[in-house]
């Protein structure tokens, strides 16, 4: 009997005990954070990042590439030329953009979507993995097309992005991408399907300032490998700059030594060197605008 | 023998009784930190809340990142550049009710004096709000209506916006707290 009264008054104690400890362990401590701001903006720098605009918004980009540096005095070092993109993206949710922009280089429209597919921190996964796709049409090259078929006026691309922010600071980006020409300039010497990995990324030097750099080599032209540096044929994008916050806005200041703004000319269409001083200064500036 | 048991069993059964938690993980809390400039007031509605009905005691617990603004550029600077919600993720409120035994539980709205450990961007500042408390049968409701300042938890506003986020930001609180 003694027992089983000892037992009671333990359990008594047990329980009473119970009510004294802190009460913020009754909530759950490990839940899923996602990973948000892995870039400032939509575009590394040409590239496209894994941000996309939230449901409702559009962003709204105006790009610019001048001159080359070298180009001397009397062009005020490439200032005196320039060439213009813009761009209107439109979040359709979270996760699905819907994209249409106009390029003054060849007069080019390109359409693009893109997804995300799954966010850093999501049931622990380390990376976050979109999808971007664009459709260019160029009826300036194609009009050197002897078939003059229709679809001589497009070329696509398709490219897995897969980034992760490494730390609040430093994220990292890879993008396999393939180019797919219908119908290829008789100017360039290129086959109608070429592979490249972008690979990008930033470091934030304070909470509004980042440095930015990206590179783009070709690895596969239709069936064969292409070696990224020793290789005399191809010219491969390489930019460094960086990204400017302001409240509303988000400035990017870069060099490149690419001109186009959409992907099929600056990742394949690349005709100046770093090396030869072939560098233009360019800059994105993007706002979004709410349609809540 | 056997009534002392009894009565053991019957005092085993009250303390467990009185052990009695109220608990919500769905509770609001808004804050609003509008000037003429912007409008900023976020909501965030996965507030967790619990009190312990036997002493007053009573702690609150949110992610920065549930408070969803009317404009995502406004969201990501919150938690990127104000709040830091990667280096510190959680808010809390440790505490108490003060005046939890003057409370009378047949009255319906009474008000409340709360004091306690109010913890935003990882700085701890001991604050007393006043709110009111509703009791109804196997449920309490707790509404609050208080400022704070953002200095005060050493989070640093830059100087191009300072002027449209203000300075004193006053948050309201709803928890509709179910016994456990």
């Amino acid at each position: 009997m003694n027992r089983v009264l000892n037992i009671f008054i333990l359990v008594c104690i047990f329980t009473n005990s119970f009510g004294q400890e802190n009460l913020l362990s009754f909530f759950d401590s490990d839940e899923d954070i996602l990973t948000f701001a892995t870039f400032k903006a939509t575009k590394i720098i040409n590239l496209e990042s894994v941000e996309q605009p939230a449901e409702k918004e559009l962003d709204f980009i105006i790009s610019h590439r001048f001159g080359t540096l070298n180009s001397g005095i009397t062009n005020l070092y490439g200032l005196d030329y320039g060439n213009i993109r813009m761009s209107f993206n439109y979040g359709l949710t979270d996760n699905l953009t819907l994209g249409i922009a106009r390029s003054s280089t060849f007069k080019v429209i390109d359409a693009s979507v893109k997804v995300k597919l799954i966010n850093q921190g999501k049931d622990k996964f380390p990376l976050t993995i979109s999808l971007y796709s664009s459709l260019v049409y160029d009826s300036l090259t194609a009009a050197f097309s002897i078939n003059d078929k229709f679809s001589d006026n497009f070329s696509y691309i398709h490219q897995l992005l897969l980034a992760r922010k490494i730390n609040s600071n430093l994220s990292l980006q890879l993008s396999p991408t393939v180019t797919q020409y219908n119908f290829v300039s008789p100017f360039l010497d290129l086959n109608n399907t070429i592979y490249s990995l972008g690979i990008g990324g930033r470091y934030k030097l304070n909470k509004s300032f980042s440095v930015n750099s990206e590179w783009i080599p070709i690895i596969k032209s239709g069936a064969d490998f292409i070696h990224p540096i020793q290789n005399e044929k191809y010219i491969n994008s390489f930019s460094f700059g960086c990204d400017i916050e302001t409240g509303g806005h988000v400035f990017q200041l870069f060099l490149s030594n690419s001109t186009a703004m959409f992907e099929r000319g600056f990742i394949n269409e690349n005709f100046e060197n770093w090396k030869d001083g072939g560098v233009h200064f360019g800059f994105n500036i993007s706002r979004v605008f709410n349609f809540n | 023998m056997k009534k002392l048991l009894l009565s053991l069993a019957v005092l085993f059964y009250v303390n467990c009784l009185s052990q009695d938690k109220y608990i919500t993980r769905n509770g609001m809390i808004q804050f609003n930190a509008s000037t003429p400039l912007e409008t900023i007031s976020p909501i965030n509605n996965y507030v967790s809340c619990i009190l312990d009905s036997e002493t007053g005691k009573i702690a609150f617990q949110l992610k920065m990142i549930s408070f969803k603004f009317d404009k995502a550029l406004m969201e990501e600077h919150f938690n990127e550049k104000y709040v830091e919600s990667e280096k510190y993720p959680k808010s809390t409120f440790v505490g108490e009710i003060i005046n939890w035994n003057e409370l009378d539980y047949s009255k319906e709205k009474q008000n409340v004096i709360s004091k306690g450990i109010l913890t935003i961007h990882g700085v701890e500042k001991e604050v007393e709000v006043s709110g009111t408390i509703n009791f109804r049968k196997n449920e309490i409701k707790i509404t609050s209506e208080f400022s704070i300042l953002v200095s005060d938890f050493d989070i640093q506003i830059p100087k191009l916006v300072r002027d449209k986020i203000s300075k004193e930001v006053r948050v309201i609180l709803e928890m509709d707290l179910q016994s456990k």
